[in-house]
């Protein structure tokens, strides 16, 4: 019974602890505020180089990516280009092999009504 | 226009007179709840400065969508929980015990009328209590750690939760009820 009473009254006691925490008492150091400011200038300081910096990071990253981007675009046409024009050679010749008709009969005098 | 409002927009002109003006008004909550998160006032004001070194960097982003306080003190929990995430790390590949140290609570600044073995019991029951806490779910920590925090109502610990009031109600029930057990176990420990 004494160990129950005992246990009830710790856990009325645990708003109590919890409000007694001394983090409200703390008085912050008297130059906390100096020490911001200080470091504040000290951003300021460095604050141009480093924007600089930032603006050249930024320049040459961009030329970087836009060269690699243009050597891909190259590459990959050039690539196309070829491949499409075996294709359309290959098509072509296949076409006049097995056609009977001539490319050139379209532009016979026989043609005549037919275009007009 | 809210004080806030007016300093934010002069240090965004480069007033750094004015950064100071906020810094001035705000330090003395924001190392309250750097406190209560790391418990060693030194570090405390350590993280409590890299809020305000990152507020200052950071101003030209602010929207005011949340009010400068709720920024800050967000800024604060967050910044406390890296610290701890930190030097929890640094403890493990040290290969030391994570749990608040006496000497830690030592550090905190005792009324300096107790009497000795007041002072000792006291500072005996806090170690308790901090390595309870820090059993504690995080949500359920921050909860009840801000809700310490004199200053602070319930709704602006709901805003820096990013919550709502209901929520923050239900984590402190929670938390006090875990504590309770924690607490107990602890006891009968001893």
């Amino acid at each position: 019974m004494l160990v129950m009473k005992r246990k009830e009254k710790h856990i009325q006691d645990i708003d109590q602890l919890l409000n007694k925490q001394l983090v409200n008492n703390y008085e912050p150091s008297f130059n906390f505020v100096d020490n911001v400011m200080l470091k504040v200038e000290e951003l300021n300081v460095n604050k141009p180089v480093g924007k600089v910096l930032q603006i050249v990071f930024r320049m040459a990253a961009a030329v970087a990516v836009v060269f690699f981007l243009s050597n891909v675009f190259i590459l990959l046409s050039s690539m196309g280009n070829s491949s499409n024009q075996q294709t359309a050679t290959d098509w072509t010749g296949i076409y006049e092999q097995k056609s009977s008709a001539s490319w050139y009969d379209y532009y016979n005098d026989d043609l005549f009504l037919a275009d007009n | 226009m809210t004080v806030d409002k007016r300093l934010i927009k002069q240090v965004i002109n480069g007033d750094t007179n004015a950064f100071r003006q906020l810094v001035d008004v705000h330090h003395k909550r924001v190392i309250h709840i750097c406190l209560s998160f790391v418990n060693i006032p030194h570090d405390a004001e350590d993280v409590a400065q890299e809020v305000f070194i990152e507020v200052y960097k950071s101003i030209h982003n602010y929207r005011g969508e949340a009010s400068l306080s709720t920024w800050l003190y967000r800024l604060s929990v967050n910044k406390s929980l890296d610290f701890i995430r930190q030097k929890k790390r640094q403890k493990r590949g040290n290969g030391l015990v994570v749990s608040y140290e006496k000497t830690d609570l030592e550090n905190l600044q005792v009324s300096s009328k107790q009497l000795p073995s007041d002072r000792m019991e006291e500072e005996e029951r806090n170690r308790i209590l901090y390595k309870a806490i820090a059993q504690l779910p995080e949500r359920q920590r921050v909860a009840i750690l801000l809700s310490k925090i004199d200053e602070l109502a319930q709704q602006e610990v709901a805003d820096i939760m990013k919550t709502t009031v209901s929520s923050v109600e239900s984590l402190l029930v929670r938390a006090k009820k875990k504590l309770k057990e924690l607490l107990l176990a602890e006891k009968e420990e001893i």
